[in-house]
């Protein structure tokens, strides 16, 4: 398990990452979420001791980030590029080497990986000779030829082409049921909201949402309702138990009022409309993350 | 440690195979060999071309027998004579006009040059001649031409006097003044002034192209490692002291096989020629090499300091430049180091770390120093080495993490006051 307790990175007065905790499990993956400039790379690099915390405290299965650790993180960075010049297969034993392994045995399991992600026909070519999104499963191969516990994966999806998306999470859902810990940050919501059994949304630094992805959804979602009708809709309009209400021709979506309950809102339609389907809508990731963005933002000004 | 040599391998192995290494490795003697024996070469060979020069002799005694002394005595390889002199008959007797006729002959480039001899040639003890040629600078021309003049001057003063020139000749001693370079009884082979600065020249010029190729090698591996964020994988794997050592010992471990190159390539050399150009003494050499070795781990760690302060290649471009004029100012000083090695200036220069291993080295090989400031120097260039990995460490942690605007003065300054 790693923890995250009230990590704070300043960087010339301006505060990167201000009183961040979280926790995530062997055989959870957490998705850590935010817009640009959010903290997210600066707290990844807290995680593995690239930059150190100005004040508080990460432990990998209750121990202080040590050499031993090292070798047992996955890292993949944001921005993709390995050395450009050299045998594919060279790059993978030397990053290798660099996590403790010996050649022999990094050999084999490169061979392997190359295989999984269709690229064993470049293993003694050059790094340059790959397509981008092949250079990027080389690094994402990088990542996890050690058979890491911890593994960290900073935007995995970008880049990639639909099928290889699939494939990335695939791999990342076996690595997952192997019993890794998993932390990974994304722009993509979709991809997030796929894999992720916790979340933690983070602006400027701090936590804006965080938890078990299935009750975020639930207590931000179960006001949300979706409603198929006949009749006219205007009489709908002023509704004193909605709040938000996007209204169509023989749909709408709406959120109730906090205080009123899903039967009071039912009693409450007149009966010149014939209500044809009624369901609850679980809010989307993105959703969530737009507005609780917006949130924190007009909260920060304030 | 295991990372230490993992990574010092890496960077050996990545970097050997590189093809600028390969050519700085074979190129650079053979540069260094070209750069001595093409001249050499060029001006051993008188060329095939005739010379044309207008004698303009106001003695009127002087030029008939200066030209068939010139005819006989210097030939092409063909057996033509090698100066051909114009006649300016013509103008008989005045000088000046045969005068002006030779410059604009000259400044036509119909003629080499002309050479006017005075009239007070033969009476007067000091005796001015003009030489007039577009380039001034054909020293072996105007040598041989003062040196014909001056002999047949002589023979014309001597016979005046009743003395036989052939005669006095005989009794002139011909002295061959031979210059060596005296160190210790058992070891003053002949070493020529030429030889010994060359050999200074030469250790200096290694060691300028070795930092030079080695260090841009590191710079531009640095940046990459930089730009594509591959620093942050390789520090999530070692911690930067292990990823600084590793790179420092791999790019000694390059500068120390292309020593070992070059010395094997010199000693095949100097067993294949019988004439060497360069001459060194054992001692020398074995000095020289501890200032270049110990010079190089400086110069390296200062590269990587450097290094990973930049983000672009551009930037590392722009201040590798920068660092080229700490290896030129020595060179600058040759001449003055060469003629004057224990002027004071010499010293306190042999004491700034970043010039002393190419001022400690031309020393040594011109006059070699005492031991004392010899061991003292070295002591301050291995001291200030290790005083640069440490400062190189500080920067290259914080640095090379860096992207985008280059860090400020004030900014380095701060890290380097962190104590971790």
């Amino acid at each position: 398990m790693i923890v995250a307790q009230n990590l704070v990175k300043t960087f010339e007065g301006i505060t990167a990452v201000n009183n961040l905790s979280f926790n995530v499990k062997r055989g959870e993956i957490f998705g850590l979420l935010g817009p640009n400039g959010a903290g997210k790379s600066t707290t990844i690099r807290m995680l593995l001791s690239i930059l150190l915390p100005d004040s508080g405290k990460i432990t990998y299965d209750e121990i202080s980030f040590n050499d031993a650790i090292r070798n047992k993180v996955g890292y993949l960075p944001e921005e993709r590029g390995v050395y450009q010049k050299n045998n594919l297969i060279d790059v993978l034993n030397y990053f290798a080497s660099l996590k403790g392994m010996n050649i022999s045995e990094s050999n084999k399991v490169a061979l392997k990986l190359l295989g999984r992600f269709d690229l064993i026909t470049y293993a003694k070519k050059q790094i340059r000779e790959l397509s981008k999104g092949n250079q990027q499963k080389v690094q994402f191969i990088i990542s996890i030829l050690h058979n890491p516990d911890y593994i960290i994966l900073d935007e995995p999806f970008s880049g990639l082409d639909p099928i290889n998306q699939i494939l990335l999470k695939e791999i990342i859902n076996e690595l997952k049921e192997q019993g890794k810990v998993i932390i990974f940050s994304t722009h993509q919501m979709e991809a997030a909201e796929k894999l992720c059994d916790s979340i933690s949304i983070i602006n400027n630094g701090k936590v804006v949402v965080q938890g078990e992805l299935s009750k975020i959804k639930k207590d931000f979602g179960d006001k949300t309702i979706r409603l198929e009708f006949d009749g006219e809709s205007s009489n709908l309009e002023k509704n004193e138990n909605i709040i938000k209400l996007n209204l169509f021709e023989n749909y709408l979506e709406c959120e109730l009022k906090n205080n009123i309950s899903t039967k009071q809102f039912l009693n409450s339609i007149p009966d010149t409309i014939s209500i044809k389907k009624f369901e609850f809508v679980e809010p989307s990731l993105e959703k969530i993350f737009m507005t609780s963005v917006a949130k924190s933002e007009v909260q920060a000004n304030e | 440690m295991n990372k230490i040599y993992a990574i010092a391998r890496w960077e050996y192995l990545e970097k050997v195979k590189k093809k600028s290494f390969i050519a700085s490795l074979l190129l650079t003697p053979l540069f260094l060999l070209g750069s001595f024996l093409i001249p050499a070469y060029f001006s051993d060979k008188e060329g095939d071309k005739q010379k044309v020069f207008v004698i303009i002799d106001e003695t009127e005694i002087v030029k008939p027998i200066l030209n068939s002394k010139l005819s006989e005595k210097y030939k092409l390889e063909s057996k033509m004579p090698f100066y051909k002199i114009l006649e300016l008959d013509e103008f008989g007797n005045n000088f000046p006009v045969q005068k002006s006729i030779a410059i604009n002959k000259v400044l036509n480039e119909e003629i080499d040059g002309y050479i006017f001899i005075p009239r007070n040639a033969l009476s007067s003890h000091k005796v001015k001649i003009e030489f007039g040629s577009k380039n001034i600078f054909i020293l072996q021309d105007q040598e041989r031409l003062k040196n014909e003049v001056e002999e047949i001057l002589f023979t014309f003063q001597l016979e005046k006097k009743g003395y036989n020139y052939a005669e006095v000749t005989k009794l002139k001693p011909n002295i061959d003044l031979n210059a060596i370079k005296i160190t210790s009884e058992e070891d003053s082979n002949n070493q020529g002034p030429l030889q010994v600065f060359f050999s200074g020249y030469l250790l200096n010029i290694m060691l300028l192209i070795l930092v030079f190729t080695t260090g841009q090698m590191m710079v531009r591996s640095l940046v990459e490692e930089k730009s594509n964020k591959l620093v942050e994988v390789l520090l999530s794997s070692c911690s930067s002291k292990e990823l600084l050592s590793g790179k420092i010992i791999g790019l000694s471990l390059l500068g120390l096989s292309i020593i070992i190159f070059w010395i094997i390539l010199f000693l095949l050399a100097s067993i294949v020629s019988t004439q060497s150009i360069v001459s060194f003494e054992t001692v020398n050499l074995f000095l020289s090499s501890l200032f270049l070795i110990s010079g190089y781990f400086l110069y390296s760690s200062f590269f990587i300091a450097i290094g990973s302060l930049t983000s672009s290649e551009q930037d590392a471009q722009q201040i590798t430049g920068y660092l080229s004029f700490i290896f030129v100012v020595p060179l600058l000083l040759l001449v003055p180091v060469m003629q004057t090695p224990n002027a004071l200036f010499v010293k306190i220069l042999s004491f700034i770390p970043l010039f002393t291993p190419s001022i400690m080295i031309m020393r040594i090989n011109f006059q070699t120093p005492s031991y004392l400031e010899i061991l003292m120097s070295l002591l301050v260039l291995i001291i200030s080495g290790y005083y640069m990995t440490i400062i190189a460490g500080k920067i290259f942690r914080i640095g090379i993490l860096l992207t985008g605007k280059r860090p400020t003065f004030k900014q380095v300054y701060t890290w380097l006051k962190n104590k971790e």
